[in-house]
Order: structure tokens, then sequence, then C-alpha cells
């Protein structure tokens, strides 16, 4: 009980700061405004057909999704390694692995922010249609975004402390993505073409065993990153 | 250890040597032309070869990197850096043969199909983490690079399998070897021959690299 409190004390601390300062949310919601026009743009003068169109969506969706979040998220540790205030919550005794917990739920949050906006707006400006299939598509971006988010806290820690910290994780990360990228569109493609997500399908249980991996690779992992191991 | 090679490096290095040139005269001169792709088809036996040292380099930056986690032994840090760095050159081999070969039999640079997909990914990540070696703080290099080779290494089975179920995906390898006839036994013997030396070269090129490694950090005297 105590590490779960610890946990969501420290959830608590980033969404507080985050709400304060609005960094992260402003720019993960303008970056993903203007990266969603700039596609729907080139979607626009290749004056394809509304079935290309809603071929093309997920793909569009998912390419906004990624390239935002890794941007934003790429500062998602800057308040905690200044002033070395993680090796301060080394010393009071925070369990690392509830440091990494903590920063893989609030990142999903800011970017499940960043997704809705870009869904919307890619939605409203190709005249796609949301309104059949939403639930499907809420659930498949919780999968997704939650693995993205156990990914993307290990390797935006090993970037933040490299000399070239923001041209480095889009390298690292984004070849680590694409098993959950494929599973995404696989998964995006039957709910717009179809209106099917199947629970059975390969593609959720291969979303599922990425976050289960990533997630127990992440929590034994994460100790030997910041130093406490 | 000494800064000097001992003769026993050197001996296997001139025997290696000698037997891939013992190789490379099987496969020029020897194995005949597969009836249908043609001379090109020779690209095979060195393309096989460094596929399969490429899968062995992943591995021991595996081994290397879960030791230096446990243990902070600097040479197992120093073997994971070394066999990434000649694992990014073989996969590069691998990448750039299977397209001159593809292109020349099949009329086609790059084919969405698993193995091809599964290889421009794992020199995509073995490129991450050449350049996070060079662009990391030097004290935290080796941490950080032992916990991204572990990713990428559990990463490469991950993709794998993703592959095997996008539909549509058709197996350029295996059928279209299989059916232009590459089971002669000639063939088959030339391609394990050239396999163990590829395979024995990248440990020597794998060995060769640590050294300057132990050199740079003055542990060679």
């Amino acid at each position: 009980m105590k590490y779960i409190s610890t946990a969501l004390t420290l959830v608590a601390k980033d969404l507080m700061l985050e709400i304060r300062t609005r960094a992260g949310i402003t720019f993960i919601i303008s970056l993903s405004l203007v990266l969603s026009v700039v596609l729907a743009i080139g979607v626009n003068s290749a004056f394809l057909d509304a079935l290309h169109i809603q071929k093309l969506f997920p793909s569009l969706m998912w390419i906004v999704f990624f390239l935002t979040s890794t941007i934003v998220l790429g500062k998602s540790y800057d308040s905690d390694l200044e002033n070395k205030a993680i090796d301060g919550f080394i010393l009071a005794g925070v369990p690392a692995s509830a440091l990494y917990i903590s920063k893989v739920i609030s990142n999903f949050f800011i970017s499940f922010l960043g997704h809705v906006v870009s869904v919307l707006t890619l939605a409203v400006l190709l005249n796609v249609s949301l309104s059949a299939v939403i639930g499907k598509v809420i659930f498949l971006s919780v999968l997704v975004i939650l693995a993205f988010s156990a990914l993307s806290c290990i390797t935006v820690f090993i970037s933040s402390s490299s000399k070239a910290k923001t041209l480095i994780l889009p390298l690292i990360l984004l070849p680590l993505l694409i098993p959950c990228y494929f599973a995404a569109l696989e998964l995006s493609y039957a709910v717009f073409l179809e209106n099917e997500l199947s629970f059975s399908s390969p593609w959720v249980s291969l979303l599922i065993g990425i976050e289960v991996v990533y997630i127990v690779l992440g929590i034994n992992l994460f100790p030997y990153l910041i130093g406490s191991e | 250890m000494k800064k000097e090679l001992s003769y026993a490096t050197i001996g296997l290095s001139a025997g290696l040597l000698a037997y891939i040139a013992y190789c490379n005269y099987l496969v020029f001169m020897v194995v005949p032309n597969e009836k249908i792709m043609g001379a090109v088809q020779r690209i095979f036996y060195f393309h096989v070869g460094s596929a399969t040292a490429t899968y062995v380099s992943v591995a021991i930056l595996l081994l290397g990197s879960l030791v230096y986690l446990s243990s902070k032994n600097k040479d197992a840090d120093i073997l994971a850096h070394s066999a990434a760095e000649v694992g990014f050159i073989l996969s590069t081999m691998v990448l750039i043969s299977g397209m001159i070969w593809g292109h020349s039999a099949w009329n086609t640079w790059f084919n969405w199909e698993p193995r091809l997909v599964t290889f421009l990914l794992l020199w995509l990540l073995l490129l991450a983490y050449n350049i996070l070696r060079v662009f990391s703080d030097d004290e935290k290099a080796a941490t950080h690079s032992a916990v991204l080779g572990i990713f990428s290494a559990i990463n490469v089975p991950i993709v794998v399998y993703s592959i095997k179920l996008l539909p549509n995906m058709s197996q350029l390898h295996p059928v279209v070897v299989e059916k232009q006839g590459l089971k002669d036994p000639l063939f088959t013997s030339t391609m394990f021959y050239c396999m163990a030396g590829i395979v024995v070269l990248q440990f020597l090129l794998i060995l060769i690299r640590w050294r300057i490694g132990k050199l740079e950090q003055g542990d060679l005297k």
C-alpha cells in the first residue's frame, strides 16, 4: 500500500507541476495541432477520395502521435534532473521503480491529451467520422499509449544525460517502437475500415505483451539508470 | 594482458585469412553458377554468413550488457560495445548484399517481408546504440548503453513475431531459394564453410576491438 501511495503521490506531483507550468500540455497540444494541419494539407493536395483517406487516417494519426510525444516527452525529466532532485528522492527512500511507474502514468496522461487533439483535428480536417468507432479508438489508444509511455520513460532518461539529448531520443526511441507501431496500425485499420476490434486478435495480445515486457524491464533496469543499484 | 598481440592470436588470424581465401576459392572457382539466377547468386554465401554473425553479435551485446549491469565489470562493457560496432558493420553488409542480390535476381531493391524488415530494424537499433556511445556522458555511457543494449536485443524477437503477424507478407527468402535448386550438396556445404568463416572473423574483429577498448582505458601494459 505504501508503495502505491508513494507512486500516486509522485504522479500527483508531476501532474500538478504540469498544471502550474503548462509547459508540456501547451506544447503537446500546439505541436499536435500544427502537425495534424500540415499532414492534412498534404493529404488534401493529393485529392484522394473518402475511402483512400479513411485507409490513410490510421497512419496519419499514429505518425502525429509518435512524433509529437517523442518531442514533448523529451523534456519530461528536466525538472527531476535539475539540482539533482532524483538523488533527493532516492535519499528520501523513494523506490526507484515507484519513480519509474509514476513517470509512466504522468507521461501517459500528457500523451493521451495530445493524441485526442490530433485525432479530432485530423478527423475534422479530413472529414473522417469517428462517431461509430470512438469507443474502440479510445481502447486502442490506451493500449498503444501505455506501451509508448513504458518505453519512452526509459529512453528519455537515457537521452537526457547525453550531450545531444533532443537529437538522440528519436534515434533511440522510434526503432524500439516499431512493433508497437505495427500493432497500432493493424488494429486501427480494423477499426476504421471494418469497425472491428476483437479482444482475441493477436495484435491486442502483442500490445499487451509489449507493455508487460517493457514495464517489467523498466522496473528492473530503472534503478541502474538513476544509480541506485 | 600484454599490449602486443600474442603468437596464438597472430597464428589464429593467419589461419583464418587462409580459410577465408579457401572459401573465396570455393565460391568463385568451384561452385557452379546457379541455373536461374546465374553468377549473382554467389553473393548468397557472404549474405547468409553475415546475417548469422550479426545475430551472434547481438547475443554478445546482450550478454555483455547483462554482465556489466550486474557486476560493473568494465571488460563486459567494452565487449558489449565491440559487439555492437562489429554487429553494425555486419548488418550493413547484410542489407547491402541483400539489396544487390534482390535487385539483380528479382528486380526489387527492398521487399516488405519478415527477414528484411527485421534486419532493417536491427540495423537501426545498432546505429542508435553506437550513436549513444559517441554522444553519452563518459560516466554514464556504460550503464545507459547497457540498458539500451538489453532493450534492443529483447526487441528483436518481438519484431520478428510482429512482422509474421502482418497480412500479405510474402516470404521472399525460403520459397524462392528452394525453388531455385539450392538443394545441391555443393551449394549447401560451401554456404556452411563461408558461414563458419564469417562467424569466426566476427569473433576475431570483436577481440581486436575489445583490445583497442582496453588500450584506450590504459588496461593493457
